[in-house]
């Protein structure tokens, strides 16, 4: 613990070195021995140039990816890295071309493969970072603002991952390098095949290390990316908002108007001008309107003579949470079917339709629907439930 | 719906009145927005005549506009500096969760109190302006006033019987949108030299 508190608080006075490793003593083993301790076994050493002290750069390391804390790659080590393999390919082949003795080989085999190693680890640790950073813009962990989150998403974006697409998408620099290493090994291999057998199963493995190698920095690239992309475009969104909004304020500031263009406001109806009692063109029509003649009132049948029969009342809400349950895919068909057996008549029909289809919110399906209810043939656009209901209706 | 009797859709009165009076319909209205949306053509071929366009936005809200040339009304000015002051401050202080300016207006619940208009001598300077006086004062009436005038176009909806609680309606992006239209007008010359960079940046406070 002490010494995962000594890689978290960076650089120490020596008061600050004392006090922590007093916060962390057991009891039994005394403070200075302690402290002569991690400068003796090399995990605490002074910073150069000042009066304080740092943890050893390697132990930190350590300490950090213990904490699944990693340090992005940039894309210049990255590149340094494609050349390191671009030497270590030319020296391969020089040996093997003039016929050095194995442990020469076997140094040139070595060293690819370490950095064949170095240039995966550090890949996939920009994935996990990426991951990190990611996580915890999402989870808003760090209290930060908006802006300086998006300013975290748009530097991994801008300085690390796009870059680096130059160098690692497929066909790129890395995947270049990697398929002339590849043929190169092949080349080796064949030539070893008779003379140096031994030497052969070395360029097998170096071979398989590629391969996976290979796949991983693709892997590893592409899900950073992935997980940065969204939030990098929400960013650039969000960024183009609050440039509007601060060149609205600032203007606001500077003249006490919005400017903003006439057919951009937002402008409001009972503002306007016109439409008004007071407009000619208004006042025009309403004087046509006054000059019409209306037309004769119409007589009515007389009413029959037997007296119409009662209807029964229909319970709506039950309706309604039938119409719910059920869903029709034709809501003027199931009520037509629903409404049948319980005597209802045409009126109470009509007046359910339109009740439960505003009140349903039934969408219209596009083609039309005919029924037939109380002995009359009903037609409408057929209306539906089927359909996802918004959340908070 | 263009057969319905322009007479006699459901909601007419309460819709027209309040459009007319430019409320802006979400969703959260219930029945009269269905009204609205089930019987879109025939409310707008209704409200044609009367020389009114009905625009419904693609992100669930209805509203009218006259055919004519209209202003930008002081309240709106007002509306557009009190969001705009509020989405600065989302902007530049944790977000609670939020992954945008716009998730963060529209899906926190606000509080009359807690606002940060009144917590800033810019923001003042800026409401000043916006209320027509650079010498009056600005306090919590004035921002009182301005949440309930938002409600009365219905950009704004109050959670609970005092006003004090309230929540931005899908109908704000109407007033958003001003900031990409910002963007998009050539201003720069008529501003002053000496404003920051703009970068991604609000401008801070205490200038």
């Amino acid at each position: 613990m002490l010494v995962v508190e000594m890689q978290r608080a960076g650089r120490l006075t020596e008061g600050d070195l004392t006090g922590l490793i007093r916060a962390y003593a057991d009891g039994n083993t005394p403070g200075e021995r302690v402290l002569r301790q991690v400068f003796d076994l090399r995990i605490v050493e002074a910073c150069p140039g000042e009066d304080r002290y740092e943890m050893v750069a390697d132990v930190s390391r350590f300490i950090g990816w213990l904490r699944n804390e990693h340090r992005l790659a940039s894309p210049q080590e990255i590149q340094a890295y494609i050349a390191t393999i671009e030497n270590q390919r030319t020296r391969l082949a020089q040996a093997i071309g003039a016929d050095d003795p194995v442990d020469v080989i076997e140094h040139a085999i070595r060293e690819i493969e370490l950095t064949l190693d170095d240039l995966r680890n550090r890949v996939r640790a920009t994935r996990e970072q990426t991951m990190n950073v990611v996580e915890t813009v999402r989870s808003d962990e760090s209290g930060q603002s908006l802006q300086a989150r998006f300013r975290e998403i748009r530097r991994l974006h801008e300085h690390y991952l796009y870059p680096m697409s130059d160098l690692l998408d497929p066909q790129h620099e890395a995947d270049a390098e990697m398929t002339r290493l590849d043929q190169a090994l092949r080349d080796h291999a064949q030539a070893l095949e008779a003379t140096r057998p031994t030497l052969l199963t070395r360029i097998e493995q170096v071979q398989a290390r590629l391969h996976h190698t290979r796949s991983r920095l693709v892997a590893d690239f592409r899900i950073a990316v992935q997980e940065v992309q969204p939030l990098y475009e929400r960013a650039i969104q969000d960024s183009t908002f609050a440039k509007g909004v601060a060149r609205l304020l600032r203007g606001m500031r500077a003249s006490g108007q919005l400017r903003i263009p006439d057919d951009q406001v937002v402008a409001l109806p009972r503002e306007r001008a016109a439409g008004l009692f007071t407009d000619l063109a208004l006042k025009a029509s309403l004087s046509h309107v006054a000059s019409v003649e209306p037309a004769p009132a119409l007589t009515m049948p007389a009413r029959p003579a037997e007296r119409p029969r009662m209807e029964r009342p229909l319970a709506y809400d039950d309706l309604v949470r039938r119409a719910r349950e059920q869903r029709p895919a034709d809501l003027l068909a199931w009520l037509g079917n629903d409404l049948r057996p319980r005597e209802a008549s045409l009126r109470q029909m009509l007046h359910a339709y339109c009740r439960l289809r505003v009140r349903l919110g039934a969408r219209p399906a596009g083609d039309r629907t005919t029924v037939t209810f109380a002995g009359k043939a009903l037609s409408a656009e057929r209306h539906t439930l089927q359909f996802e209901e918004e959340a908070g209706r | 719906m263009n057969d319905t009797n322009p007479y006699s859709l459901p909601h007419l009165p309460e819709v027209f009145r309040a459009l007319q009076n430019g409320y802006h319909f979400t969703i959260d209205d219930g029945d009269p927005y269905f009204a609205l949306r089930d019987y879109r053509g025939s409310y707008e071929q209704l409200v044609a005549a009367l020389g009114y366009r009905l625009n419904e936005d693609a992100r669930g809200y209805f509203y009218l506009t006259a055919d004519e040339y209209a202003r930008q009304s002081r309240k709106i000015n007002q509306i557009t500096v009190f969001t705009f002051i509020l989405a600065e401050h989302v902007w530049q202080t944790a977000s609670g969760g939020h992954d945008s300016i716009e998730a963060s207006l529209l899906q926190s619940r606000w509080t009359i109190d807690e606002l940060p208009h009144l917590s800033s001598e810019r923001y003042l300077a800026l409401l000043r302006q916006a209320l027509g006086n650079r010498d009056s004062e600005v306090g919590r009436n004035e921002i009182q006033g301005m949440v309930r005038t938002m409600a009365e176009f219905g950009f704004v909806h109050f959670e609970d019987a005092s006003r004090d609680g309230f929540r931005f309606r899908a109908s704000i992006h109407r007033v958003l949108d001003l900031a990409y239209v910002a963007l998009d007008t050539d201003t720069e010359a008529a501003e002053p030299a000496d404003t920051e960079s703009e970068g991604e940046e609000f401008e801070s406070d205490g200038q």
